[in-house]
């Protein structure tokens, strides 16, 4: 539910960005999203169309691209994907969260500046 | 054309926390970013909190809601400054509104100020207030699997209070298996206070370990 304070921030954070490069026109914004990161996709999504509107993002693209969270077992050494209990699927270990999971950024923004090449 | 830019999307609100952690240094404050679900304790932990230290340190208190002013107006009965925030839909608290808050409640210097956040397990942790401390208030009422499924927000919190325990028996809450999932989460940094409001068990543990934090907070010079 609070991905429209945060659509808010990305549409400043793009606009910020775009401003020196004035492009003719943005194609597409691509955002990575934790799943640990608590923003719904189709939230995001549908808050970016609404408030776009009359920015130079108005018609653009939001691409997510989901990031799984990563648990890490302090007996395995190794990283696992989150399991019911965040116990290791091969030595049943509690495992430790780490910082995969809960990524929440623009990673880039696609643009047509009228260069056809 | 592409254009990287790999910016956080929240770091327009960690400008705001950070100029609210410069005026709580200036002004000795003491910010605490109280969370959890609705009516796991989050008010019943401040009213004790501001009836146990009223008399020793200066209290404050900013009260979140979405709409009503119920928690101020009990608030406002012990005797402290308290502000609300109506945040008119908002699943939790962002810095700007803190910062603005502050202002108006104009709490002087050396005052401990609880900010009672909107009540959810998801959307508080992932802001920023320019707090000195995050507690989590997470009842056995909700259940044991908590930390399982609101990670982020055990993980961000500075103590945990487990409240309502004198239902945990009742309901068939498995404590080995909440205090598993807490460890798995926090590691050895786990400052965890299992009370009861209603009964008032586990209380004077909370007490002492806030009371001793206070006091070496403002005694420090």
């Amino acid at each position: 539910m609070h991905e429209y304070f945060v659509t808010q921030q990305l549409i400043k954070i793009a606009e910020d960005e775009l401003k020196e490069i004035k492009p003719k026109r943005v194609l597409s914004i691509k955002v990575i999203v934790g799943e640990l990161s608590g923003i719904i996709d189709e939230s995001l999504k549908f808050y970016f169309d609404v408030l776009t509107k009359g920015t130079i993002l108005e018609g653009s693209k939001l691409e997510i691209e989901q990031k799984k969270a990563l648990l890490f077992c302090n007996a395995c050494h190794e990283y696992f994907e989150r399991t019911k209990d965040f116990l290791c699927p091969k030595c049943k270990a509690l495992g430790k969260l780490t910082q995969y999971g809960k990524e929440f950024y623009i990673e880039s923004i696609e643009v047509d500046d009228g260069d056809e090449n | 054309m592409k254009i990287k830019v790999i910016k956080d999307i929240l770091q327009k609100n960690e400008f705001s926390a950070d100029s609210i952690r410069e005026l709580a240094k200036e002004n000795r404050w003491f910010l605490i970013n109280v969370m959890g679900s609705p009516g796991a304790g989050k008010t019943s932990f401040i009213r004790t909190m501001i009836n146990a230290f009223k008399d020793k340190f200066n209290i404050a208190v900013i009260e979140g809601d979405v709409a009503s002013t119920i928690d101020a107006e009990e608030i406002s009965k012990l005797g402290v400054k308290v502000l609300q925030i109506n945040t008119g839909g908002a699943c939790h608290l962002v810095a700007d509104s803190i910062n603005e808050a502050i202002l108006n409640l104009n709490p002087g210097k050396n005052t401990i100020i609880f900010i009672e956040n909107i009540g959810n397990l998801i959307c508080p942790s992932s802001f920023d207030l320019g707090e000195n401390m995050r507690v989590v208030i997470s009842s056995a009422a909700e259940g044991d699997d908590k930390p399982y499924k609101y990670p982020i927000m055990f993980e961000s919190s500075d103590v945990v209070v487990l409240s309502k325990i004198d239902v945990a028996e009742v309901i068939g809450f498995d404590m080995e298996r909440y205090i598993k999932g807490l460890k798995a989460i926090k590691g050895d940094n786990l400052n965890l206070f299992k009370v009861s409001f209603k009964t008032s068990e586990g209380l004077n543990e909370l007490e002492d370990y806030f009371s001793k934090l206070f006091s070496s907070y403002f005694n420090h010079k």
